[in-house]
């Protein structure tokens, strides 16, 4: 009986895992095919901004704007995410290289390259090393994306819905961003700041550092401008974070320099005391905060010139 | 290690596979005690010791403490086990509370310094352990339990890792036992028990611990999302947004330790071990002491066999009961973990408790009133619980002091800022439609008390048609992500 019961397990397995890849392989590319396919004109140069959270309020269509005043030829991309890193990144790089890019400018903070306290009691022993076969592909897998993007799709079919109403911009994620519009009070920034976790920056043994060498090699092997830019932080969370992890990010930026002749602008302190926050690490996206694209924007400008 | 992590499906066929291969008794468990301390050591490191030292001290001192006829040896060696285990657990888990607040007195009186904290990681489970331990060597001096003759079986009983992490807390009567072999419904040999995997259990087992996962993965992560944006910033938010927070909240955390309680349960099951149940359909508590007989089961009974019971219970004055309850519900709140906002929630359930009790006490007849007993008493019952019930999620959520008393102020006082309620459930439908259909699940569990019972019974085809569609569910909305369990954290 116990192998009757296992084998209906194994094929339970097999079979929901079967259809899952299936289902995955059929309709994922449908949908990374129209997240790719935005309506852009495909004769412009294009310029990709990386980074997470911090670069994703940026105002990409203002930039734009200022950017097409210096010269038509270009179009910009945001293509920044929550919660990237450079080992994230470092998986999609295959495809954004299909877009032939001109520029890539590269937003990184304090968070990028350091090691949360809670990881520092990881075991030497990974038990994820113990599995016979390579796991990065599945690891990439968003199987709730896809499935969402395909119950969205099938159900717009269904009622012929306007896609307008529900949808502002088609064709793009289909989670609504939310978009933080509101500065943040001084008492509410520095509540913010209560949370911020310590961060530990390691120049060595740093395996996102690894990943962003790797991404930068990778880009500039296929002819595409790197710039890097350190995000910017209110001052809440620059004066809490110690003065020897605020050296090692720098020292670490200073060898990317050296290493890849690639330029830095560092805006890491820019900002700090300005009421432009919506809390201690993103810039709000509102009329008072465009100051932020404002200056991305002439640093395009500034490269595109070079 | 998570449960919801292909490591540890990996790591349990590994074990049940050994456990197959492995005839001899005693290697078996000599194995499921190794198994045991490496999932542990996966995720806790050099913490492993301080598991290792609980089970030796309490070991040590229930043999003494029941050899000794000495009444007052009895009580030091009880008190020097409960100073080792509670020691830990307060150094390890208060430390750094205690010394906030020693600076926070200080700051206040001027007092100039501050000690610094000492940033201790808290040790994954050790509120779990520690009151296992604790309650094996109170039953061996309350005379209810003979100590384990065996280092190796108590190791087992105290490492056990399917509830390792997150319970049930296990007591040592119902446990033990289960390591030998059966004479009679009472009785219990000397010899050991063959683990051996059995077709129901392992149907049932499975069944369980798909229950488990469809909860955690299914239900409590896609719902977080909706409960992370409300409370992230609950400011000017209004009623409707709260009440929707609350009670989704109210749902991922069932779904969450719930569904961690029965991938154990199952677990254990599978490989031949019964663990009562720490839950039972909780939302559907028709006062606040039935919300705790149906809640987190394994430290309710705790909390009343080991502190309520012996402070006294409800068998002194009315008062000393309520001061029982306040302190029951206090500690209760801090076993959560060192935060005020956890004392808050236990004082919370405290006072309901308290004020329940002197209802009852009030109006004697009213819980045999005939209307209580109807349809619409019950509903109407449930519907009061539950409303404190999710008033009192909010300090569990919220850590902010000034955004937990906004929020609790927007639940009590309702108003009609209806503007963002729109655009919130435009924003979170997929959350929303996960609530409901939890809320319908919840709904048929209760009214078939015995479904996963039932699905486990099932013929082979259909029950793996409802594995399949369990798996699918899980598989299709899980966003590559595995969260964590909220209960790691105490």
């Amino acid at each position: 009986m116990n192998r009757k019961i296992c084998l209906v397990i194994a094929v339970v397995f097999i079979f929901v895992f079967s259809g899952f890849f299936l289902f995955n392989d059929a309709f994922m590319k449908i949908s990374e095919d129209k997240f790719y396919s935005q309506e852009f004109d495909s004769s412009k140069k294009k310029i990709l901004i990386y980074g997470s959270s911090h670069l994703l309020q940026l105002n990409s269509t203002h930039i734009k704007d200022k950017v097409t005043t210096v010269s038509e030829n270009y179009s910009v991309f945001n293509m920044a995410e929550n919660g990237d890193t450079p080992k994230k990144r470092s998986l999609n790089i295959d495809r954004d290289l299909e877009l032939e890019p001109e520029i890539v400018i590269y937003g990184v903070g304090f968070r990028d390259f350091s090691l949360e306290k809670e990881q520092s009691l990881q075991t030497e022993l990974d038990v994820a090393d113990l599995i016979p076969f390579d796991t990065t592909e599945v690891e990439t897998l968003n199987p709730k994306l896809t499935t969402l993007q395909v119950l969205r799709s099938f159900t717009i079919d269904l009622m012929k819905a306007d896609e307008k109403t529900d949808i502002p911009y088609p064709n793009t994620s289909i989670f609504a961003e939310v978009i933080q519009e509101k500065i943040a009070s001084s008492d509410e920034l520095r509540k913010d700041s209560e949370s911020v976790r310590e961060f530990i920056i390691t120049t060595q043994d740093n395996e996102q550092l690894d990943y962003f060498r790797t991404i930068i090699q990778i880009l500039q092997e296929n002819n595409v401008k790197v710039v890097v830019m350190a995000t910017p932080y209110h001052s809440s969370v620059i004066e809490k974070i110690p003065e020897i992890e605020k050296r090692n990010f720098y020292k670490l930026l200073s060898d990317i320099e050296d290493e890849f002749g690639v330029q830095i602008y560092d805006y890491s302190n820019k900002y700090e005391g300005l009421s432009i926050w919506r809390d201690t690490s993103h810039v709000a996206l509102n009329q008072k905060s465009v100051v932020f694209s404002n200056d991305f924007a002439q640093m395009i400008i500034q490269e595109i010139e070079e | 290690m998570l449960f919801n992590s292909i490591e540890f499906i990996l790591f349990f066929v590994v074990v049940l596979g050994t456990i197959v291969i492995v005839r001899n008794r005693s290697s078996q468990y000599f194995f499921v005690l190794i198994a045991s301390y490496f999932f542990f050591y996966v995720s806790s490191n050099y913490l492993l010791s301080l598991l290792v030292f609980s089970t030796v001290l309490d070991f040590y001192i229930a043999k003494a403490i029941w050899k000794t006829k000495d009444l007052r040896r009895k009580k030091i060696l009880l008190i020097s086990s409960l100073a080792g285990n509670l020691g830990l657990l307060g150094f390890f888990k208060y430390a750094d509370f205690a010394i906030l607040q020693f600076n926070f007195l200080g700051n206040s009186l001027d007092i100039a310094g501050e000690i610094p904290l000492l940033n201790l990681v808290l040790p994954i489970g050790i509120s779990f352990y520690t009151f296992q331990t604790i309650s094996y060597t109170v039953d061996v001096y309350r005379g209810k339990l003979e100590p384990s003759k065996s280092f190796k079986e108590f190791a087992l009983f105290v490492s056990f890792f399917p509830q390792l992490v997150a319970g049930p807390i296990l007591r040592a009567r119902d446990f033990l036992p289960q390591l030998r072999e059966k004479l009679d419904n009472f009785q219990t040999g000397n010899k050991l028990r063959q683990l051996q995997i059995h077709s129901p259990n392992l149907k049932m087992g499975v069944t369980l611990m798909a229950f488990g996962f469809l909860k955690k993965m299914f239900f409590a992560d896609n719902i977080a999302p909706l409960v992370d944006s409300i409370f992230l910033n609950p400011m000017n938010a209004g009623s409707f947004e709260i009440w929707l927070g609350a009670i989704a909240f109210g749902i991922q955390i069932y779904g969450d330790f719930s569904g961690y309680s029965d991938i154990a349960i199952g677990a254990a099951l599978i490989l031949g071990f019964k663990i009562p149940k720490n839950f039972n359909k909780p939302y559907f508590a028709i006062s606040p002491s039935d919300f705790w007989r149906r809640w987190h089961i394994s430290l309710s009974s705790w909390l009343r066999d080991y502190l309520y019971i012996p402070l006294g219970g409800n068998k002194k004055s009315g008062s000393r009961t309520f001061a029982n309850l306040f302190i029951v519900m206090f500690l209760g709140g801090m076993w959560h973990g060192a935060s005020w906002n956890f004392v808050i929630w236990g004082l919370l359930h405290g006072a309901y408790l308290a004020i329940h009790k002197m209802l009852q006490k009030a109006f004697p007849t009213l819980a045999n009133n005939p209307f209580f007993k109807s349809r619409l008493g019950k509903i109407i019952s449930i519907l009061i619980t539950q409303y404190f019930v999710f008033l009192a999620w909010i300090p569990f959520r919220v850590h902010d002091t000034e955004h937990m008393l906004y929020s609790m102020q927007k639940f009590v006082i309702i108003d009609l800022q209806l503007d963002g309620a729109l655009d919130i459930i435009l924003t979170h439908k997929v959350p929303i439609a996960f609530m409901i259909a939890f809320v319908i699940l919840h709904f048929i569990s209760y009214r078939r008390a015995n479904l996963i019972q039932t699905i486990a019974n099932m013929k082979l085809r259909y029950w793996g048609i409802v594995l399949g569609v369990i798996l699918s569910l899980i598989i299709f909305f899980f966003d590559g992500n595995p969260e964590d369990f909220i209960y790691f954290r105490f």
